[in-house]
């Protein structure tokens, strides 16, 4: 890993195309100004983390959860649930 | 081609239907998947891996339940999906079940997106305005401010016959 030294208001650039400024450090807060093309997507590490631990939970479901949320969703309850 | 699935038994399906995800569901590694639509399953489908019987999504068409949810996508994104330009993209996304049907959530944050023409898909990771668990049954939020980038056209599953494939599969009997 590379790693480099920044003052506030200083700048690290990533090929020609992205910045990354040191906006503000409070404690052990460091907030960072970003300018890429529209084209990047950016964003913090903890959501690919969180669409990761949903899938997971997403992909352990059964028919019976499936069939009262279609009959919810339809509004018709055609047969008891079990 | 048979399609082994845990849920739903043995399934024949064409295999001009399979969908190659790019990447994979995140967390997950499989790359093969069919779009089963069950017969009474309303606006729901199951997303199914081809190669893993158990790993299946229950999926929606997002603008069926968040009016207003759009997406754009990245140059990278595109050139994944081998999408044309103005080519419409259909849109999905992963629906957690519970077993009280209000506790229903659907990821705003990492739809699936698919290039219909191409049979490509890949999951996105969107910024930071949206919701991984969005109550499905919820009543509508107010409508987020339009973005005034311009959005990727969509393509209503719905309109995308050539996607699904029918579930023999009769809802109401346990």
């Amino acid at each position: 890993m590379l790693i480099l030294t920044r003052k506030v208001g200083e700048v690290i650039a990533i090929g020609d195309q992205i910045k990354i400024k040191v906006v503000e450090v409070v404690g052990n807060k460091i907030k960072l100004g970003f300018e890429a093309p529209a084209d990047f997507r950016i964003y913090r590490e903890e959501i690919y983390c969180k669409i990761k631990e949903q899938n997971q939970l997403a992909s352990s479901w059964d028919l019976n959860e499936f069939r009262n949320a279609v009959s919810l969703f339809n509004n018709v309850d055609k047969e008891p649930r079990t | 081609m048979i399609v082994t699935t845990t849920r739903f038994g043995e399934q024949e399906i064409e295999e001009g239907k399979v969908i190659t995800l790019s990447g994979g569901m995140l967390g997950f590694s499989e790359r093969r998947f069919i779009i089963l639509s069950p017969d009474q399953g309303g606006l729901f489908n199951w997303f199914q891996s081809v190669d893993n019987p158990d790993l299946a999504f229950v999926v929606v068409d997002p603008a069926q339940f968040v009016p207003g949810y759009q997406v754009k996508l990245t140059g990278e994104e595109r050139d994944r999906l081998l999408l044309e330009a103005g080519e419409e993209v259909v849109m999905l996304c992963v629906v957690t079940m519970a077993p009280d049907p209000r506790q229903i959530t659907v990821n705003l944050q990492g739809p699936i997106v698919i290039n219909p023409s191409r049979l490509t898909a890949m999951q996105l990771v969107m910024g930071e305005n949206h919701a991984t668990r969005h109550p499905l049954f919820a009543p509508p939020e107010p409508a987020a401010a339009a973005k005034k980038t311009a959005a990727q056209p969509l393509l209503a599953i719905s309109r995308v016959s050539s996607l699904y494939c029918s579930a023999d599969l009769a809802l109401a009997c346990a």
